[in-house]
Protein backbone atom coordinates (compact mmCIF):
# COMPACT_ATOMS: atom_id res chain seq x y z
CA UNK A 1 0.00 0.00 0.00
CA UNK A 2 2.56 2.33 0.78
CA UNK A 3 4.56 1.66 -2.23
CA UNK A 4 1.20 2.55 -4.77
CA UNK A 5 1.26 5.97 -2.61
CA UNK A 6 4.43 6.56 -3.39
CA UNK A 7 4.04 6.25 -7.03
CA UNK A 8 0.92 7.52 -8.15
CA UNK A 9 0.60 9.44 -10.99
CA UNK A 10 -0.50 12.60 -10.12
CA UNK A 11 1.29 16.08 -10.74
CA UNK A 12 3.69 17.97 -8.73
CA UNK A 13 3.04 21.05 -7.23
CA UNK A 14 6.10 22.10 -9.33
CA UNK A 15 4.54 21.43 -12.38
CA UNK A 16 1.28 22.41 -11.89
CA UNK A 17 3.17 26.04 -11.18
CA UNK A 18 4.57 25.47 -14.45
CA UNK A 19 1.74 24.91 -16.31
CA UNK A 20 0.24 28.21 -14.66
CA UNK A 21 3.18 30.19 -15.16
CA UNK A 22 2.98 29.07 -19.11
CA UNK A 23 -0.59 30.12 -19.52
CA UNK A 24 -0.09 33.20 -17.48
CA UNK A 25 2.40 33.84 -20.24
CA UNK A 26 0.33 33.59 -22.84
CA UNK A 27 -2.41 35.65 -21.36
CA UNK A 28 -0.54 38.21 -21.09
CA UNK A 29 1.00 38.35 -24.14
CA UNK A 30 -2.41 38.30 -25.56
CA UNK A 31 -3.93 40.92 -23.61
CA UNK A 32 -0.67 43.28 -24.63
CA UNK A 33 -1.18 42.37 -28.21
CA UNK A 34 -4.86 43.58 -27.64
CA UNK A 35 -3.76 46.74 -25.38
CA UNK A 36 -1.56 47.96 -28.39
CA UNK A 37 -3.93 47.16 -30.60
CA UNK A 38 -6.45 49.73 -28.83
CA UNK A 39 -3.60 52.62 -28.77
CA UNK A 40 -2.88 52.31 -32.22
CA UNK A 41 -6.46 52.89 -32.98
CA UNK A 42 -6.50 55.45 -30.61
CA UNK A 43 -3.12 57.18 -31.77
CA UNK A 44 -4.65 57.07 -35.03
CA UNK A 45 -7.83 58.91 -34.61
CA UNK A 46 -5.42 61.66 -32.74
CA UNK A 47 -3.26 61.93 -36.10
CA UNK A 48 -6.15 62.15 -38.29
CA UNK A 49 -7.76 65.04 -36.02
CA UNK A 50 -4.30 66.94 -36.08
CA UNK A 51 -4.52 66.51 -39.59
CA UNK A 52 -7.47 68.59 -39.89
CA UNK A 53 -6.26 70.65 -37.46
CA UNK A 54 -3.03 71.34 -39.66
CA UNK A 55 -5.14 71.75 -43.09
CA UNK A 56 -7.71 73.80 -41.75
CA UNK A 57 -4.50 76.47 -40.41
CA UNK A 58 -3.12 76.13 -43.37
CA UNK A 59 -6.24 77.74 -44.86
CA UNK A 60 -6.56 79.99 -41.93
CA UNK A 61 -2.59 81.06 -42.37
CA UNK A 62 -3.91 82.06 -46.16
CA UNK A 63 -5.95 84.49 -45.35
CA UNK A 64 -4.60 85.62 -41.66
CA UNK A 65 -0.52 85.49 -42.17
CA UNK A 66 1.30 85.59 -39.28
CA UNK A 67 2.51 89.18 -39.70
CA UNK A 68 4.80 89.46 -37.00
CA UNK A 69 6.61 86.45 -38.25
CA UNK A 70 5.71 84.05 -35.43
CA UNK A 71 2.20 82.68 -34.39
CA UNK A 72 1.91 80.15 -31.17
CA UNK A 73 -1.89 78.29 -30.49
CA UNK A 74 -1.62 76.35 -27.20
CA UNK A 75 -2.69 72.89 -26.90
CA UNK A 76 -5.42 73.83 -24.25
CA UNK A 77 -7.33 75.61 -26.72
CA UNK A 78 -7.39 73.73 -29.90
CA UNK A 79 -8.53 69.96 -29.03
CA UNK A 80 -5.11 68.92 -27.82
CA UNK A 81 -3.11 70.25 -30.26
CA UNK A 82 -0.26 72.68 -30.42
CA UNK A 83 0.35 74.80 -33.61
CA UNK A 84 2.96 77.00 -34.71
CA UNK A 85 2.71 79.28 -37.39
CA UNK A 86 6.08 81.08 -39.35
CA UNK A 87 6.05 83.49 -41.92
CA UNK A 88 9.54 84.28 -43.41
CA UNK A 89 10.68 86.04 -46.68
CA UNK A 90 11.38 83.34 -49.67
CA UNK A 91 14.46 83.63 -51.58
CA UNK A 92 13.33 82.79 -55.29
CA UNK A 93 15.12 83.93 -58.46
CA UNK A 94 14.22 84.28 -61.70
CA UNK A 95 15.73 82.41 -64.68
CA UNK A 96 17.85 85.12 -65.46
CA UNK A 97 18.72 85.88 -62.14
CA UNK A 98 16.68 88.97 -60.96
CA UNK A 99 15.48 88.02 -57.59
CA UNK A 100 11.38 87.68 -57.25
CA UNK A 101 10.19 89.87 -54.46
CA UNK A 102 6.98 89.43 -52.20
CA UNK A 103 7.41 85.93 -51.66
CA UNK A 104 6.61 84.46 -48.20
CA UNK A 105 6.68 80.83 -46.96
CA UNK A 106 4.29 80.32 -44.27
CA UNK A 107 5.19 76.98 -42.32
CA UNK A 108 2.40 75.35 -40.57
CA UNK A 109 3.72 73.05 -37.56
CA UNK A 110 1.30 70.97 -35.50
CA UNK A 111 2.36 68.92 -32.61
CA UNK A 112 0.27 66.84 -30.21
CA UNK A 113 0.12 63.52 -27.90
CA UNK A 114 1.42 63.46 -24.30
CA UNK A 115 5.34 63.96 -24.68
CA UNK A 116 4.71 65.23 -28.05
CA UNK A 117 4.37 62.25 -29.64
CA UNK A 118 3.17 63.19 -33.20
CA UNK A 119 4.82 66.13 -35.16
CA UNK A 120 3.57 67.14 -38.71
CA UNK A 121 4.28 69.76 -40.25
CA UNK A 122 2.58 71.69 -44.06
CA UNK A 123 4.16 75.07 -45.54
CA UNK A 124 2.73 76.72 -48.71
CA UNK A 125 4.31 79.88 -50.45
CA UNK A 126 2.01 83.32 -50.54
CA UNK A 127 2.87 86.10 -52.40
CA UNK A 128 2.45 89.01 -50.83
CA UNK A 129 3.85 92.21 -52.35
CA UNK B 1 -18.08 -17.10 -15.56
CA UNK B 2 -17.38 -13.05 -14.36
CA UNK B 3 -17.16 -14.40 -10.81
CA UNK B 4 -14.89 -16.94 -11.56
CA UNK B 5 -12.74 -14.64 -13.83
CA UNK B 6 -12.47 -12.38 -10.92
CA UNK B 7 -11.43 -15.37 -8.36
CA UNK B 8 -9.02 -16.53 -10.84
CA UNK B 9 -7.00 -13.24 -11.13
CA UNK B 10 -7.41 -11.67 -7.56
CA UNK B 11 -7.34 -15.00 -5.71
CA UNK B 12 -9.12 -15.91 -2.50
CA UNK B 13 -7.58 -14.62 0.84
CA UNK B 14 -8.82 -16.29 3.86
CA UNK B 15 -11.79 -17.70 1.35
CA UNK B 16 -13.45 -14.30 0.83
CA UNK B 17 -13.60 -12.29 -2.13
CA UNK B 18 -10.95 -8.79 -1.76
CA UNK B 19 -12.20 -5.92 -3.30
CA UNK B 20 -9.44 -4.71 -6.33
CA UNK B 21 -7.49 -2.19 -4.74
CA UNK B 22 -8.42 1.56 -5.89
CA UNK B 23 -4.70 2.28 -6.92
CA UNK B 24 -4.97 -0.66 -9.69
CA UNK B 25 -8.28 1.03 -10.83
CA UNK B 26 -7.06 2.79 -14.09
CA UNK B 27 -10.40 5.31 -14.58
CA UNK B 28 -10.47 8.47 -12.82
CA UNK B 29 -12.49 9.62 -10.00
CA UNK B 30 -15.75 11.15 -10.12
CA UNK B 31 -13.51 13.95 -8.47
CA UNK B 32 -11.35 14.15 -10.36
CA UNK B 33 -13.63 14.42 -13.62
CA UNK B 34 -15.09 17.13 -12.00
CA UNK B 35 -12.06 18.97 -11.08
CA UNK B 36 -10.91 18.67 -14.37
CA UNK B 37 -14.27 20.02 -16.25
CA UNK B 38 -14.14 22.69 -14.03
CA UNK B 39 -9.95 23.44 -15.45
CA UNK B 40 -11.78 23.22 -18.84
CA UNK B 41 -14.26 25.48 -18.34
CA UNK B 42 -12.35 28.13 -17.06
CA UNK B 43 -9.59 27.77 -19.99
CA UNK B 44 -12.60 27.40 -22.29
CA UNK B 45 -14.20 31.10 -20.67
CA UNK B 46 -10.81 33.04 -20.79
CA UNK B 47 -10.27 31.98 -24.45
CA UNK B 48 -13.39 32.62 -25.12
CA UNK B 49 -13.40 36.47 -23.55
CA UNK B 50 -9.94 36.89 -24.93
CA UNK B 51 -10.86 36.25 -28.59
CA UNK B 52 -14.22 38.09 -28.20
CA UNK B 53 -12.42 41.05 -26.95
CA UNK B 54 -9.90 40.47 -29.79
CA UNK B 55 -13.10 40.42 -32.19
CA UNK B 56 -14.44 43.48 -31.22
CA UNK B 57 -11.57 45.36 -30.93
CA UNK B 58 -10.69 44.91 -35.04
CA UNK B 59 -14.00 45.39 -35.52
CA UNK B 60 -14.04 48.83 -33.43
CA UNK B 61 -10.60 49.54 -35.26
CA UNK B 62 -12.56 48.98 -38.61
CA UNK B 63 -15.20 51.33 -37.88
CA UNK B 64 -12.73 54.02 -36.78
CA UNK B 65 -10.86 53.93 -39.66
CA UNK B 66 -13.81 54.21 -41.87
CA UNK B 67 -14.92 57.00 -39.88
CA UNK B 68 -12.12 58.93 -40.17
CA UNK B 69 -11.93 58.20 -43.95
CA UNK B 70 -15.14 59.49 -44.34
CA UNK B 71 -14.51 62.51 -42.21
CA UNK B 72 -11.22 63.24 -44.37
CA UNK B 73 -12.96 62.87 -47.39
CA UNK B 74 -15.98 64.98 -46.49
CA UNK B 75 -13.73 67.98 -45.59
CA UNK B 76 -11.65 67.29 -48.61
CA UNK B 77 -14.67 68.11 -51.15
CA UNK B 78 -16.16 70.76 -49.30
CA UNK B 79 -11.83 72.02 -49.08
CA UNK B 80 -12.33 71.62 -52.72
CA UNK B 81 -15.56 72.81 -53.28
CA UNK B 82 -14.77 75.89 -51.59
CA UNK B 83 -11.21 76.03 -53.33
CA UNK B 84 -12.98 75.64 -56.70
CA UNK B 85 -15.48 78.12 -56.27
CA UNK B 86 -15.75 80.01 -59.81
CA UNK B 87 -15.44 84.08 -59.99
CA UNK B 88 -19.15 84.48 -60.50
CA UNK B 89 -20.08 81.80 -57.94
CA UNK B 90 -22.05 82.95 -54.91
CA UNK B 91 -21.98 81.58 -51.16
CA UNK B 92 -24.71 82.17 -49.27
CA UNK B 93 -25.86 80.58 -45.25
CA UNK B 94 -29.54 80.02 -44.66
CA UNK B 95 -31.48 78.51 -41.78
CA UNK B 96 -34.39 75.61 -43.24
CA UNK B 97 -36.50 74.29 -40.65
CA UNK B 98 -36.56 70.50 -39.97
CA UNK B 99 -40.16 68.96 -39.59
CA UNK B 100 -39.41 69.13 -36.04
CA UNK B 101 -38.90 72.62 -35.86
CA UNK B 102 -34.75 72.36 -35.26
CA UNK B 103 -32.69 75.24 -37.22
CA UNK B 104 -30.81 72.93 -40.64
CA UNK B 105 -27.69 75.37 -41.59
CA UNK B 106 -27.86 75.31 -45.21
CA UNK B 107 -24.65 76.53 -47.44
CA UNK B 108 -25.90 77.43 -51.17
CA UNK B 109 -23.63 77.20 -53.89
CA UNK B 110 -24.87 79.03 -56.61
CA UNK B 111 -23.62 79.36 -60.16
CA UNK B 112 -20.93 76.86 -59.26
CA UNK B 113 -19.78 74.14 -61.89
CA UNK B 114 -18.87 71.36 -61.07
CA UNK B 115 -18.17 71.22 -57.26
CA UNK B 116 -18.26 68.43 -55.37
CA UNK B 117 -18.20 66.45 -58.50
CA UNK B 118 -21.39 67.00 -59.77
CA UNK B 119 -21.93 68.46 -63.36
CA UNK B 120 -23.12 71.59 -63.75
CA UNK B 121 -25.37 70.21 -66.62
CA UNK B 122 -25.97 74.75 -66.65
CA UNK B 123 -26.37 76.43 -64.07
CA UNK B 124 -28.03 75.77 -60.71
CA UNK B 125 -26.92 75.46 -57.43
CA UNK B 126 -26.13 72.99 -54.86
CA UNK B 127 -27.29 72.58 -51.10
CA UNK B 128 -25.22 71.61 -48.54
CA UNK B 129 -27.58 70.85 -45.61
CA UNK B 130 -26.96 69.48 -41.87
CA UNK B 131 -29.82 67.17 -42.34
CA UNK B 132 -31.86 65.92 -38.82
CA UNK B 133 -31.73 62.05 -39.06
CA UNK B 134 -34.33 60.06 -37.04
CA UNK B 135 -31.51 59.17 -34.17
CA UNK B 136 -31.49 63.09 -33.08
CA UNK B 137 -28.03 63.32 -35.15
CA UNK B 138 -27.46 65.13 -38.53
CA UNK B 139 -26.00 64.08 -42.00
CA UNK B 140 -24.04 66.49 -44.04
CA UNK B 141 -26.14 65.77 -47.37
CA UNK B 142 -25.98 67.38 -50.59
CA UNK B 143 -28.72 68.10 -53.28
CA UNK B 144 -27.98 69.52 -56.91
CA UNK B 145 -31.04 71.98 -57.76
CA UNK B 146 -31.65 72.19 -62.01
CA UNK B 147 -31.33 76.04 -62.72
CA UNK B 148 -35.02 76.74 -63.62
CA UNK B 149 -36.58 74.63 -60.62
CA UNK B 150 -39.25 77.22 -58.30
CA UNK B 151 -42.16 76.94 -56.41
CA UNK B 152 -44.01 73.86 -55.60
CA UNK B 153 -41.01 72.24 -57.72
CA UNK B 154 -38.28 73.11 -55.54
CA UNK B 155 -40.39 72.23 -52.05
CA UNK B 156 -41.16 68.84 -53.34
CA UNK B 157 -37.17 68.57 -54.52
CA UNK B 158 -35.91 69.81 -51.00
CA UNK B 159 -38.33 67.38 -49.39
CA UNK B 160 -37.91 64.29 -51.19
CA UNK B 161 -34.72 61.43 -51.66
CA UNK B 162 -32.64 63.22 -53.81
CA UNK B 163 -30.02 64.29 -51.02
CA UNK B 164 -26.72 62.58 -51.44
CA UNK B 165 -25.24 62.03 -47.88
CA UNK B 166 -22.21 63.04 -47.29
CA UNK B 167 -21.21 62.52 -43.71
CA UNK B 168 -23.49 60.86 -41.12
CA UNK B 169 -23.95 61.53 -37.41
CA UNK B 170 -22.58 64.76 -36.84
CA UNK B 171 -23.87 67.37 -33.94
CA UNK B 172 -23.65 71.08 -33.54
CA UNK B 173 -23.24 71.74 -37.22
CA UNK B 174 -21.88 75.61 -37.00
CA UNK B 175 -21.01 77.45 -40.28
CA UNK B 176 -18.96 81.31 -39.84
CA UNK B 177 -17.80 83.10 -42.28
CA UNK B 178 -14.38 85.04 -42.34
CA UNK B 179 -14.91 88.41 -44.12
CA UNK B 180 -13.05 92.66 -43.23
CA UNK B 181 -11.07 91.18 -40.10
CA UNK B 182 -13.98 89.48 -37.76
CA UNK B 183 -16.07 86.11 -37.80
CA UNK B 184 -19.93 86.22 -38.63
CA UNK B 185 -22.23 83.65 -37.75
CA UNK B 186 -24.63 84.86 -41.08
CA UNK B 187 -24.23 84.77 -44.57
CA UNK B 188 -26.78 86.32 -46.40
CA UNK B 189 -26.34 86.32 -50.60
CA UNK B 190 -25.92 90.14 -50.49
CA UNK B 191 -22.60 90.22 -48.56
CA UNK B 192 -20.26 88.44 -51.56
CA UNK B 193 -17.37 86.51 -51.76
CA UNK B 194 -15.67 85.45 -48.23
CA UNK B 195 -12.51 85.10 -47.18
CA UNK B 196 -12.80 82.01 -45.59
CA UNK B 197 -15.49 79.73 -44.26
CA UNK B 198 -15.26 77.57 -41.27
CA UNK B 199 -17.38 74.82 -40.19
CA UNK B 200 -17.26 73.95 -36.74
CA UNK B 201 -19.15 70.37 -35.53
CA UNK B 202 -18.97 67.02 -33.01
CA UNK B 203 -18.85 63.94 -35.06
CA UNK B 204 -20.35 60.79 -33.21
CA UNK B 205 -18.42 58.60 -35.17
CA UNK B 206 -15.00 59.33 -33.52
CA UNK B 207 -16.59 59.57 -30.60
CA UNK B 208 -17.76 62.78 -30.10
CA UNK B 209 -14.60 64.62 -31.34
CA UNK B 210 -14.95 68.02 -32.34
CA UNK B 211 -14.15 68.94 -36.03
CA UNK B 212 -12.90 72.49 -36.33
CA UNK B 213 -11.96 73.18 -39.63
CA UNK B 214 -11.40 76.49 -41.98
CA UNK B 215 -11.58 76.56 -45.67
CA UNK B 216 -9.92 79.24 -47.70
CA UNK B 217 -11.68 80.90 -51.09
CA UNK B 218 -9.48 82.34 -53.08
CA UNK B 219 -10.10 86.06 -53.24
CA UNK B 220 -11.19 87.17 -57.04
CA UNK B 221 -11.22 90.90 -58.12
CA UNK B 222 -14.18 92.26 -59.71
CA UNK B 223 -11.16 93.96 -62.50
CA UNK B 224 -9.39 90.46 -63.03
CA UNK B 225 -10.31 89.79 -66.61
CA UNK B 226 -12.24 86.31 -67.15
CA UNK B 227 -9.93 83.76 -68.37
CA UNK B 228 -9.83 83.38 -72.40
CA UNK B 229 -10.17 80.34 -74.67
CA UNK B 230 -6.90 79.12 -75.43
CA UNK B 231 -6.07 79.96 -78.88
CA UNK B 232 -6.57 76.56 -81.05
CA UNK B 233 -3.56 75.02 -82.49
Amino acid sequence: MNRTQKTSVGFTLFEVLIALGVFAVAVTGLAIALDSAVMAAFEARERALARVVLESRLSAVLSDPPLTGNRVIEARDNNGVRVVETMEQFEAKTTNGTPVTGLWKLRVTADWGRRDKGKESAEILLFRP
Amino acid sequence: MTGKMWNLKCGMRNGAPTRIPSSFSSAFTLFEVILSLMILALLTGAVYSITSAATETSRATMEEQLAVRRMEAFLKVTRDAFLNLPRGGKVQLRFAKSPTGAPVPEIVFEEAVGLFGIPSLGGGSLILAARPRADGSRTMSLLRVPKDVQGIDLENLEAGNSWIPLLPRVEMVKWSFFANGEWKDEWPPENGRPVSARLQMDYLDMAGSKIDSQFWIPPVSAAAPAPKPSPGP
